[in-house]
């Protein structure tokens, strides 16, 4: 397989290279800005037989953005490209020499997994996974991990605790799995990652954060520490995921779209960005010191949805570092990483929901003094990624606008079909190339087209991806405008956990979900028809809309096994999966203890109890006040009227919970008068 | 073959005896229930239980108790020499806290010089593991602000604060 895809040659230089970002980044700006102009000139053209009224202004104006967006995003695909298919090493990083070197680390290690109401099972299979694998690598004795739980669900939480008392017994003669829970919930993940620096950063030199259904080789992870030890002047070095394990039609359409064109973006955006990279919040290695002194976030004063806690962390954080004159890198050839992606369109949404409020702050932050150009560029880029959805639905709206005015005007000729033709095809070029890239890589390298299936399977799935995400766009385009409009007018975005394993959306909810869609594919359909040259151009559009609920739905679904959908689509890591992936899948297979009621368990339960109240002992918890009825709910052992947030609170009081404890074990005593009383109380 | 009075035990609690003792079944329950609580996996249970019958002689949850507390004593003698007794509660927490469960069933019933370091330690430290020793690094929250200069020295204007409008 070629370097791209291997996990032991990363092709970085010897030396340091002195040649800064901004020449690196020259190239792909100078790309971009042409193409812009190119695209604009020629949009002028298209639009001159009308004359230029304010719509006309307008509309090219929004087309100039998107247009722009669309060629910066080709620009950085070509220059990756470039970059896998020379095949040069990365010049400004000290690479190990050799395989010995590259797993020869001194330095302690923490690997850091936070998590909140995540499914147990799931997660410590992960976990488990990899440290399985840290226990076949040289030094399992410098590495550590730290569950951090901000898990509040209290049946989850208890769950969460029985679960890791398993893996560290699993663990055990390995590393160490330590387990840390907040009452509160500060700062949420950042607030997360820096309570474990406050607590125990100077133990470690180095962390790593791991998402919940994030998965590493023990390899990546040493070569990784081994990289930031042999250049001190690296704050954070990111290994980008490789989408695996998904299972639905959507997953996998993501997940080879991650692997065949992501990886040629990727490559494009480390070349370019060198040293001034950013930091995409798991799967990524930080110099604690560093962190804890230069990237502590403050809460954003004022109100509305530029203010409060930082969502998006991560690139505040990189932004940080950076400024405070480390360097932030992203790594492609790193391979050894790998992450899920959710399951189906309406997970994927949430997310994107969340994230998107998260990146919508930053340009709060766009004028931060002492910044570097490139991370005021991330910041930028991250906002951009999101509100390029309104600009792109205002910019059609506006062109079905000056449709209807010109059919409504006889004898004005409205646009130059063939300029007009040609903005199109350029668009349509410079969406699709980065994805014919990714193809033209894949098929040249003869390992990763034969895991695929062939030639004929590779072009087959390009081509379903490429229809599936023209049909996706518009959609998506309508999601992300109706969660900025909702992120803007103050509604409250929850920062829960992801659905990982996705159900097929019920009627109601598809209705819900798109019933913005279906009204604009009517009204662009009503459009289509009073000005019929305008159709051609809405054609796809109008079918995506009015499909959404049918995309939505197949999409949520699997393909059957054996069927021509189900050879298409895959990634090498289905044909040859590494270990760490399979024994992760191996495990989660294993049918998942109940999630039951976490009071009950803890008060009926020895285990539960002992694990719990040792747990307790540690997150120095206000020994709350319980409700007397709780008590007497608990004493009756009527818990099911007893709600989530008693529960929580009962959960949360040693106190109380040994009370009820003493008090359930003679209670089942005297049920059983004949059975000797439990020993354990 | 049954070879002493503890395999006699043993084979009697396996084999049950006529339908209707529930005193003996109860016991047994109480003992499948201590021993799951420990956190072994339901396959093993009954592993378990005939090992503490015929090697330990425990025919009760309460004589398990025991003998757990007891096997946990000698371990962390062997470690770092405490000779203290442990209460039950507290060797069931020890056992339940190390995961020792997951290790393998002969675990508990070896001898503890036999015990790998690391599990030998695992059943040592108990509580204080579920978080290691602190060393703190402060972490100061940054400054987001933007550049100094040009930024008013007199608070910035709002909707609220309408005096702040010039008077001319």
């Amino acid at each position: 397989m070629s370097g791209r895809h291997a996990s032991v040659s990363i092709g970085l230089a010897d030396a340091r290279s002195s040649r800064p970002a901004r020449g690196r980044a020259a190239p792909v700006a100078i790309a971009t800005a042409l193409t812009t102009a190119l695209g604009t000139a020629v949009s002028l053209i298209a639009a001159h037989p009308g004359g230029f009224e304010v719509a006309e202004v307008v509309s090219i104006a929004l087309f100039v953005l998107c247009f722009a967006w669309i060629a910066f995003a080709f620009c950085t695909a070509v220059a990756g490209f470039v970059r896998l298919l020379s095949r040069r090493p990365l010049s400004g990083l000290i690479g190990p020499q050799g395989a010995a070197d590259a797993s020869t680390i001194t330095s302690r290690v923490a690997l850091i997994v936070p998590v909140r109401n995540e499914d147990p099972h799931a997660v410590f299979a992960n976990v488990r996974a990899i440290g399985e694998s840290i226990g076949r690598s040289r030094h399992p004795d410098l590495i550590d991990f730290f569950i951090l739980s901000d898990t509040v669900d209290p049946d989850v939480l208890v769950a969460e605790e029985l679960a890791w008392t398993e893996l560290r017994g699993h663990l055990a003669g390995i590393c160490e799995v330590f387990y840390r829970r907040r009452t509160d919930n500060d700062g949420k993940k950042a607030g997360n990652l820096a309570e474990f620096c406050r607590r125990w950063g100077a133990a470690y030199e180095y962390f790593l954060v791991l998402d919940a259904d994030s998965l590493m080789e023990a390899d990546t992870i040493i070569t990784m520490t081994r990289i930031m030890e042999l250049n001190p002047g690296v704050g954070i070095l990111q290994a980008p995921p490789l989408s695996v394990g998904g299972l639905t039609r959507f997953a996998r359409l993501q997940q080879f779209a991650g692997f065949a064109y992501g990886s040629v973006v990727t490559a494009g955006m480390s070349a370019w960005q060198g040293g001034s990279s950013n930091y995409w919040g798991h799967n990524a290695i930080i110099r604690t010191a560093a962190f804890a002194r230069y990237c502590g976030l403050p809460v954003l004063s004022g109100s509305g949805p530029f203010s409060g806690e930082i969502l998006s962390h991560d690139f505040v954080e990189a932004a940080l570092m950076r400024r405070a004159g480390y360097e932030v890198w992203m790594l492609p050839a790193l391979g050894g990483s790998f992450e899920r992606i959710p399951p189906t369109l309406f997970d994927y949404a949430e997310r994107d929901r969340r994230w998107s409020a998260g990146n919508l702050q930053h340009l709060r932050l766009l004028g931060t003094s002492g910044l570097h150009p490139m991370s005021r560029l991330h910041l930028f880029l991250g906002a951009m990624s999101y509100l390029v959805s309104p600009l792109w639905l205002l910019f059609i709206a506006s062109g079905v606008a000056m449709a209807i005015s010109d059919a409504a005007t006889p004898g004005i000729r409205g646009v130059d079909s063939f300029a007009a033709g040609a903005v199109f095809a350029a668009s349509t070029l410079l969406v699709f190339t980065p994805r014919l890239l990714g193809v033209a890589l894949v098929l040249r390298d003869r390992d990763v087209r034969q895991a695929l299936g062939g030639t004929v399977a590779v072009i087959a799935s390009g081509l379903v991806e490429i229809v599936v995400s023209a049909l996706l766009a518009p959609v998506t385009m309508v999601m992300q405008t109706t969660a900025l409009v909702s992120i803007l007018s103050g509604a409250h975005v929850s920062w829960g956990s992801q659905r990982r394993d996705g159900d097929v959306p019920s009627l109601v909810d598809l209705l819900r979900v798109h019933g913005a869609h279906l009204v604009l594919g009517i009204t662009l359909l009503v459009a289509g028809v009073v000005t019929p040259g305008a159709l051609p151009w809405l054609a796809l559009m109008i079918a995506s809309l009015l499909g959404a609920p049918a995309l939505t739905l197949w999409t949520a679904g699997e393909a059957p096994s054996g069927s021509p959908m189900d050879r298409l689509l895959r990634i090498p890591e289905e044909a040859a999966p590494s270990r760490v992936c399979s024994r992760a899948e191996e495990l989660r297979a294993v049918p998942a203890p109940a999630i039951a009621d976490g009071l009950r368990r803890v008060v009926t339960d020895a285990r539960a109890y002992a694990v719990h109240l040792a747990i307790l002992d540690t997150t120095g918890s206000r020994d709350d006040r319980v409700p007397a009825s709780v008590a007497r709910l608990v004493h009756q052992g009527a818990w099911e009227r007893i709600d989530q947030i008693d529960r929580a609170l009962a959960l949360g009081s040693a106190t109380f919970l040994r009370n009820a404890r003493s008090s359930h074990t003679p209670a089942v005593a005297h049920r059983s008068r004949r059975l000797e009383p439990l020993v354990v109380t | 073959m049954i070879r002493c009075s503890s395999d006699v035990r043993a084979h009697a609690t396996t084999q049950p005896a006529a339908a209707g003792d529930s005193a003996e079944a109860g016991r047994r329950q109480l003992l499948e229930r201590f021993v799951e609580d420990l956190g072994y996996p339901a396959a093993v249970v009954g592993d378990v239980i005939s090992r503490f019958r015929r090697e330990r002689g425990a025919m009760t949850a309460s004589d398990a108790g025991h003998r757990l507390a007891e096997w946990i004593g000698e371990v962390r003698r062997a470690a770092e020499g405490r000779t203290a007794i442990v209460p039950v509660a507290d060797a069931v927490e020890a056992f339940v806290l190390s995961g020792a469960a997951m290790w393998h069933v002969d675990a508990l019933f070896a001898e503890p010089s036999a015990l790998p370091a690391t599990h030998r330690a695992a059943l040592t430290r108990h509580r204080s593991s579920v978080v290691p020793i602190e060393h703190p690094l402060p972490m100061q929250p940054q400054n987001l602000d933007g550049p100094r200069w040009g930024r008013r020295s007199r608070p910035e204007p709002t909707v609220r604060r309408l005096s702040w409008v010039p008077s001319r």
